[in-house]
């Protein structure tokens, strides 16, 4: 008993120490995240945040795809869609647009104001019509900031993460945060946003499209035409790893097309498209 | 010998689940030590987030590189103005329209592009 009795102290103090120097950590740590949850609020984020968040991902990207050496084209894009997006709730927005070198069939928005669109995508086009649905998708998920409330969901689960880990204080974990919005590798990009998300996405296409002055008649046509399209084809294949089937998108344009005011059914313009 | 124990376990069980990894790592170091092997870090957890960009495919997002300066110069200088915008939609015939949505708040635009 007498020669346990140091082991036995000794053990005691080894728990203490330990349960002790936890103690103090985690406090530190639950003000971090309380921090990173602050100031990650979607409607807190400032327009100006937003955009240099942007600017990076975009730049970011245009790593990942070539840009479209086809100046006529790239400003025939950008013309097009600054038009629709001055339809929106926020044409104040840096509004960018580029082609990128793609056969997949898809289109990329970026919180800020940078869409990019694949070749492969402008190439299944019909009309500018149809090219007005698409921008105004994707400029629909720029204004509703979609992304930026996913990226936070998103900051603040690894923020947390980091925190236990690294026990960051306070005002660095703002820092922090952004760096991780920007971030390296693009997982949570490939996956998709809610059926909601999307969902308003598409009423968006609609809306801006008919304000813009085209026929949103054309954002059903071009839908059903994506329906039809053979799903094994490899260029669908990053279109339906983050949008839902193209047959459930019809349902939701027509919807949005019946709940359309201040247009006659079938009225508006399609142009053809300049590239073609 | 049995007091030792006692005492261990009883420090585990009443520690936060923190203390418990963080016993757990310093038991994991004490006998990483002792069998002469260098302790290995935890694994990294969770997702990696982002670029922020929805539908980019994995294997082209895992090249991508903040270094694409040359490109985003050029998107930047082919952005189209207000102008340029209206002058566009001028040559094709397109007029905006205050067009709304039912049951919803959206403000209408203006008849010249751009909400009220």
């Amino acid at each position: 008993m007498k020669r346990s009795l140091p082991f036995f102290a000794a053990s005691l103090l080894l728990a203490a120490s330990a349960f002790a120097q936890t103690t103090i950590n985690l406090g530190s740590i639950v003000d971090a995240v309380k921090g990173v949850a602050k100031s990650q609020q979607v409607g807190k984020m400032s327009e100006e945040e937003e955009i240099a968040v942007g600017k990076e991902i975009a730049a970011s990207t245009l790593g990942a795809y070539r840009i479209v050496r086809d100046e006529k084209l790239q400003r025939y894009l950008n013309a097009v869609g600054l038009w629709v997006a001055l339809q929106s709730d926020r044409p104040q927005l840096p509004w960018r647009f580029a082609a990128v070198e793609s056969d997949q069939i898809n289109a990329f928005a970026v919180p800020g104001g940078a869409v990019l669109v694949t070749r492969g995508m402008l190439d299944l086009l019909a009309n500018e019509a149809e090219l007005a649905c698409v921008l105004g998708h994707e400029i629909g998920h720029v204004t509703r900031r979609h992304h930026i409330a996913l990226l936070q969901k998103e900051t603040l689960i690894q923020a947390g993460s980091k925190a236990l880990a690294d026990n960051i204080q306070g005002g660095g974990a703002k820092a922090e945060a952004k760096r991780f919005l920007v971030g390296e590798g693009a997982e949570i990009y490939t996956r998709s946003l809610d059926r909601d998300s999307e969902r308003d996405a598409d009423s968006d296409g609609v809306l801006l499209a008919a304000r813009a002055g085209y026929d949103p008649n054309a954002c059903l046509i071009f839908i059903q035409r994506m329906a039809g399209l053979k799903q094994e084809a490899g260029t669908l294949a990053s279109l339906y790893k983050t949008h839902p089937q193209a047959g459930e998108r019809a349902g939701d344009v027509e919807k949005a097309l019946a709940r359309l005011e201040g247009v006659e059914p079938g009225s508006g313009a399609r142009p053809l498209l300049d590239y073609k | 010998m049995r007091a030792i124990l006692t005492a261990l376990v009883l420090a585990l069980v009443l520690a936060s689940p923190a203390a418990q990894a963080q016993l757990g790592d310093i038991f994991r170091s004490l006998s990483g030590a002792l069998r002469g092997r260098a302790e290995q870090p935890p694994p990294q957890q969770g997702v990696t987030p982002t670029l922020g960009v929805r539908g980019i495919d994995e294997v082209d997002a895992a090249h991508a590189a903040p270094a694409a300066g040359k490109d985003y110069h050029l998107m930047e200088g082919w952005a189209a103005t207000r102008p340029e915008a209206e002058r566009l939609a001028a040559g094709k015939g397109l007029v905006a329209r205050p067009v709304t949505l039912k049951n919803d708040d959206a403000p209408a635009p203006t008849t010249d592009g751009g909400p009220q």
